[in-house]
């Protein structure tokens, strides 16, 4: 008996689309270790299956032999696949027992479907100007949604419109700004024997999202330079200033329920002479929006043998791309995300032993890629805290060639390692932080280097790395100590931290390797290590004693 | 290929409520770049890239929509006809119903409302009940509450509203106080911290279509031009490595970092000026400008700018201008492989000779030991190999009757760190020594990129090589480059065999000196080479073929009981670095790096 479709979901739930103005996507791309050891960090990109889509709306795989993201001047955008996934069951089974099964018209078939049960409504948004200026009105999107089967393979376009209950449309009626597109793919028989005929399923129910070209719109006056407002270029082109200035966008200050409240193109972004006067980054609003959007997808399988409509959900982000594509945030929406959920902690307890080190070098990866492309310095002079006088040490570690000793990461700053004494900028090292930062990082995320720290000062780490949400006497939203991440800011402005799940899994690491150390059962990087060879040492040692006992006995 | 297993951890929440099956937790949709997965975005959003998470704990408690601003919590709105469909569902009691009722009514009414107090489970801090902060409400006074900096050590408190409803748990109890803006009316409310995604890893259907990113900049431009909250470097540099200039290798100065969003886009040949620790803001794309110019921003990967497509595998050379600059980089290439034999054949001779009674004292010594000394001695061997080869090359592409042979020992090797180049070091098979050789041998770097760019030029050659360039060439490259990969891979090896074992338990001496002036076995040895080095010439200079007795004749010479070998291991045996002196004729004079002077 023909197994039932109890649920649907798409995978993945949640994805990131990110705007370029080239009409061919991104291709598939994958971080995977770099085989080369003194390369630039542990982490690089290679290409993975790509789908090409075809003029008949089916999906052609090939593999790239390269990662290209632009095309000349336009940028390549990142349209992100989405899978329809069925659980599956006997009637009346338990949940637990349903297995999860890519959605193919051959499944909807045996449970008595057609691939036009299958219906997509697709609903997008760009609320920014709304919620700045305190106004649905001036939300944008898809008014009303749009709706098709999955039988419909064109290319379907998203025009964003204001909303029709709109007095006073900011996107006058008859035009629209474009937010992307999206299609269903025509599935296809899956052939055998083909070389990503294990990777990719061309029969399974997908959908793919295309966001728009990374244009901006904005009433007649934004497609003016304005010098004297410190607009020295346009905001917008010609074409795309359209939008009708009374609407209420063109003019808002921002609203204080966004924060931060300086985020938008005003009219005037000159330097106020007075400082009393607010910052002019505050001022009234240029009127100036963005392609970006937010789009909900609801699947809806409608009938079968349930006799009810099975739904599910999926979200694409659209933001700008990732520019540095090999460089993994060391705190991602993935690990914020974990970190907001119940089980964040039974998660953390299975995780041990080699698995446990395998994260933890991972994040000193992470943490590594994020520093090198980071300058150091620059937010040290900015954002670096006056220390209180018990955070000071008495002797200068840089033996005063650096300013400010007495500054977060200063030469008297109490968390410093007398080991390393660093320099001042010179002319050929502009950036002697940076530079320290990335040599320490890039040596901590190798875990013997790690190790190492920890057999030299059990609670180094403890004391280094801040603690989830901790904010010091002495630090606000501007300034902070040199207690890891330094000088940089959470999501809502004060300092950074590590999310709770991977500062208590770090932790647990260091007690469990300062345990090990004492125990003798780990020993240190620079000392003999004992005798594992690798496989393949062990090998090639082998071979090349064999060869030389050869050499010898026919001599 | 395929690339082998993604560096992803089966952490990500939104997967494991998705699949059943754990082996599912880390597959990439198919067709997907890692780039639309949550684990490239940055998690730290003020106010964010892609979307802004704080949005999420606008939903914290359900039914209701809230606005945490410093130490307040605003109430923004009430999902009454969820309300109703919870309470005729019973799920929800009549007495909350009319609480949420009540609620809502006074913002219809145009009233604020804020919560005076919440408790609940907090995270890392535990259970606690928290004042929040009030403005002035009717006849009472304003109240800072519970939240303040510090918050550090035990018993502390969240910092501020938000951070407070951050670190509550999922599916725990929260107790929430409202009171309205005229402090008359007060209200109570008990729910569990609501869940921000579904059973099947999607978000929560409480978040309506764009309510996610509501708070992000507008245009996201205005904020991705000077934002100051340093958190996304991994996305958007700070600094990088500058694109660089078509024919330029990569090295000083264009290896110094520079400030990714400037303004001049110009590609120079001079790198753009460095960065520093000074505001860069006044020479960035500036505010409305980067609205239209965005897209010159570059991709920057392996810590450089790059607008050409990027391959981890595909050859990364760039060609060289012409033929003069091509064969000077050969004529460079020769003097490197000659360089590093050197190298090698000195660490070679510093390990302890098998007899050594010492290296018994590790039953796994003797055979490193052994292993290792062979292994260099390949290596060098293979060098000089090299050596031949480019100069068959060299022959090929010069003019008839022009080609000089290439003997003359490079002064400094390519580097990666520090780089570009270091000067040739003799020295012991110091873990110090070995880690350089591994080095020159890397990927794409040392000997590698040189070669690189050898090989781009012959693939694609400028006007005054296209004619001269053969098959043969560019064969004789490739070979050259995958032999440097069995040489790495054989420099790792080596490191492993001996990393187990200290320094002076297989080398003869840390820090063996120099055979000093006069030293019979070096003088023997030094003739020696001299005279490899003259028969390698003349046999060079006539070619593969008619050449063949000279090069033989420098073959022999390096073996047997009366060869350079046996002279080389009667220097190491009086504990002295096996060095090779350049003959002072300028046939063999050390070469520079193209373009590089040494004083």
């Amino acid at each position: 008996m023909t197994d039932a479709i109890q649920a649907i979901f798409v995978t993945p739930g949640l994805a990131f689309s990110r705007l370029g103005g080239s009409s061919t996507p991104q291709c598939a791309y994958d971080w995977v270790d770099t085989r080369a050891p003194r390369a630039d960090g542990e982490t690089t990109i290679a290409p993975n299956w790509t789908l090409a889509v075809q003029p008949d709306g089916s999906a052609q795989p090939f593999m790239p032999d390269s990662v290209a993201f632009r095309d000349g001047d336009l940028i390549r955008p990142v349209a992100p696949f989405y899978e329809v996934w069925a659980r599956v069951g006997g009637a009346g089974s338990a949940p637990a027992t349903w297995r999860d099964v890519p959605l193919t018209p051959a499944l909807l078939q045996a449970n008595g479907l057609a691939l036009a049960a299958l219906q997509l409504k697709v609903t997008a948004r760009n609320l920014k100007a709304a919620r700045r200026a305190g106004n649905p009105q001036l939300g944008f999107g898809t008014f009303p949604p749009l709706t098709f089967n999955a039988n419909d393979n064109s290319r379907i376009p998203i025009l964003g419109v204001s909303p029709t209950t709109a007095p006073t449309p900011m996107i006058p009626h008859g035009r629209s700004i474009p937010l992307g597109s999206v299609q269903f793919l025509r599935s296809m028989p899956q052939p055998n024997g083909e070389a990503w005929s294990g990777a990719v399923n061309v029969e399974t129910l997908r959908f793919r999202y295309t966001p728009a070209a990374g244009l901006f719109y904005g009433p007649p006056e934004a497609a003016q330079a304005a010098p004297q407002n410190g607009r020295p270029a346009s905001a917008v082109r010609p074409e795309n200033a359209f939008l009708n200035a009374n609407a209420g966008w063109r003019g808002t200050s921002t609203s204080q329920l966004v924060e931060p409240g300086d985020t938008y193109d005003v009219i005037n972004q000159s330097q106020s002479p007075d400082p009393n006067l607010p910052s002019p980054g505050f001022g009234p609003s240029l009127g100036v929006v963005d392609d970006t959007c937010e789009v909900h997808f609801e699947v809806f399988l409608h009938g079968g043998q349930a006799a009810r409509t099975l739904t599910a959900l999926a979200v694409a982000f659209v933001g700008p791309p990732d520019f540095a594509p090999d460089r993994r945030p060391f705190l991602s929406t993935a690990d914020e995300l974990n970190d907001r959920s119940a089980d964040a902690g039974a998660r953390n307890t299975a995780i041990d032993g080699p698995d446990l080190d395998r994260w933890v070098a991972d994040l000193f990866q992470r943490v590594y890629e994020t520093v090198s492309l980071f300058n150091v310095d620059a937010y040290r002079r900015d954002r670096a805290a006056n220390l209180p006088p018990d955070k000071i040490k008495p002797a200068d570690v840089d033996g005063g060639a650096r300013d400010d000793p007495k500054r977060a990461m200063g030469g008297r700053d109490g968390l410093r390692n007398a080991l390393y004494k660093l320099a001042a900028p010179t002319t050929d090292n502009t950036l002697p932080l940076s530079e320290h930062a990335r040599m320490r990082h890039r040596a901590l995320s190798d875990l013997q280097n790690l190790i190492e720290v920890v057999s030299l000062d059990a609670n180094r780490i403890k004391t280094l790395v801040r603690p989830p949400f901790e904010v010091e006497s002495f630090e606000d939203g501007n300034s902070t100590s040199m207690r890891m991440p330094p000088f940089m800011r959470q999501s809502n402005a004060l300092p950074l931290t590590l999310a709770r799940w991977q500062y208590d899994l770090l932790l647990r690491w260091v007690e469990r390797t300062a345990a090990d150390l004492a125990a003798g059962r780990l020993e240190v990087v620079g000392r003999p290590r004992a005798r594992v060879l690798s496989p393949a040492a062990a090998a090639r040692r082998a071979s090349v004693l064999a060869r030389i006992d050869a050499t010898a006995a026919v001599q | 290929m395929p690339p082998s297993q993604p560096k992803l951890f089966a952490r990500n929440v939104a997967a494991v409520r998705r699949f059943a099956d754990p082996s599912n937790l880390l597959s990439i949709t198919a067709g997907n770049p890692v780039s639309t997965r949550l684990e490239s975005g940055i998690g730290n959003c003020f106010p964010g890239l892609e979307c802004d998470l704080r949005n999420l704990e606008r939903r914290f408690f359900p039914f209701l929509e809230m606005d945490p601003i410093d130490n307040f919590i605003f109430l923004a709105s009430v999902d009454t006809d969820g309300v109703a469909h919870a309470e005729a569902a019973g799920d929800l009691s009549q007495a909350d119903a009319s609480v949420y009722a009540g609620l809502a009514d006074d913002l219809k009414a145009g009233r604020s409302v804020l919560v005076s107090r919440i408790a609940g489970t907090f995270g890392v801090l535990g259970p606690l009940s928290l004042n929040l902060g009030l403005p002035a409400l009717g006849q009472a006074p304003a109240i800072d509450g519970d939240l303040t900096i510090p918050s550090t050590g035990p018993g502390r408190k969240p910092p501020d509203a938000w951070t407070a409803i951050r670190l509550l748990n999922e599916g725990t109890d929260v107790t929430l106080v409202f009171v309205n803006d005229d402090g008359s009316k007060t209200s109570t409310l008990t729910a569990k911290r609501a869940r921000y995604l579904d059973d099947n890893g999607a978000l929560s259907a409480a978040f309506l279509p764009g309510e996610l990113s509501q708070s992000l900049c507008s245009p996201w431009t205005h904020d991705f031009r000077d934002c100051g909250c340093f958190y996304w470097a991994s996305n958007h540099p700070d600094i990088a490595q500058p694109l660089l200039s078509p024919g330029t290798p990569a090295g000083q100065p264009w290896n110094a970092p520079v400030p990714w969003e400037r303004r001049d886009r110009t590609v120079r040949a001079t790198p753009p000026a460095k960065a520093t620790e000074a505001p860069s803001e006044p020479i960035e794309l500036r505010h409305y400008e980067i609205n239209n110019r965005w897209q010159e921003l570059h991709f920057v990967v392996g810590g450089r700018e790059i607008t050409a497509p990027f391959s981890p595998t595909a050859v990364q050379g760039a060609p060289f201008r012409d033929l003069t600059e091509l064969l000077a980089n050969l004529n460079y290439a020769a003097g490197v492989e000659l360089a590093v034999a050197q190298e090698y054949l000195a660490a070679a001779f510093s390990l302890k000779p098998d007899s050594d009674p010492s290296l018994q004292a590790n039953p796994d010594l003797p055979g490193d030991v052994k292993a290792a000394r062979a292994e260099l001695m390949r290596i060098a061997i293979g060098e000089m190999r090299h050596t031949r080869v480019v100069n068959d090359v060299i022959r090929g592409l010069s003019d008839a009757g022009k080609f000089e042979p290439a003997l003359r020992v490079a002064s400094q090797v390519p580097h990666q760190n520090p780089g570009p180049f270091r000067p040739v070091m003799a020295r012991a098979a110091t873990r110090q020594a070995i880690d350089d050789f591994i080095q020159i041998e890397a990927q794409s770097t040392g000997v590698d990129g040189l070669y690189n760019n050898i090989l781009a030029t012959l693939q694609f050659p400028p006007a005054d090589v296209k004619n001269r360039v053969t098959d043969e060439w560019i064969q004789a490259i490739r070979s050259v480059i995958a032999e440097g990969e069995d040489h790495f891979e054989t420099f790792l090896n080596i490191q492993e065999w001996l990393s187990s074992h200290s320094e002076s338990d297989y080398l003869r001496a840390l820090a063996p000196p120099r055979p000093p002036a006069g030293n019979p076995g070096d003088a023997t040895l030094q003739a020696a080479y001299a005279s490899v080095l003259n028969n390698l010439y003349t046999g060079y200079k006539k070619g593969r073929f008619l050449g063949a007795d000279e090069i033989n004749a420098a073959r022999a010479s390096m073996l047997g009981s009366d060869g350079v070998v046996a002279k080389a291991e009667a220097v190491a045996r009086q504990n002295f670095l096996v060095t090779f002196t350049t003959p002072a004729d300028p046939r063999f004079t050390p070469i520079d790096p193209p373009g590089v002077l040494v004083a």
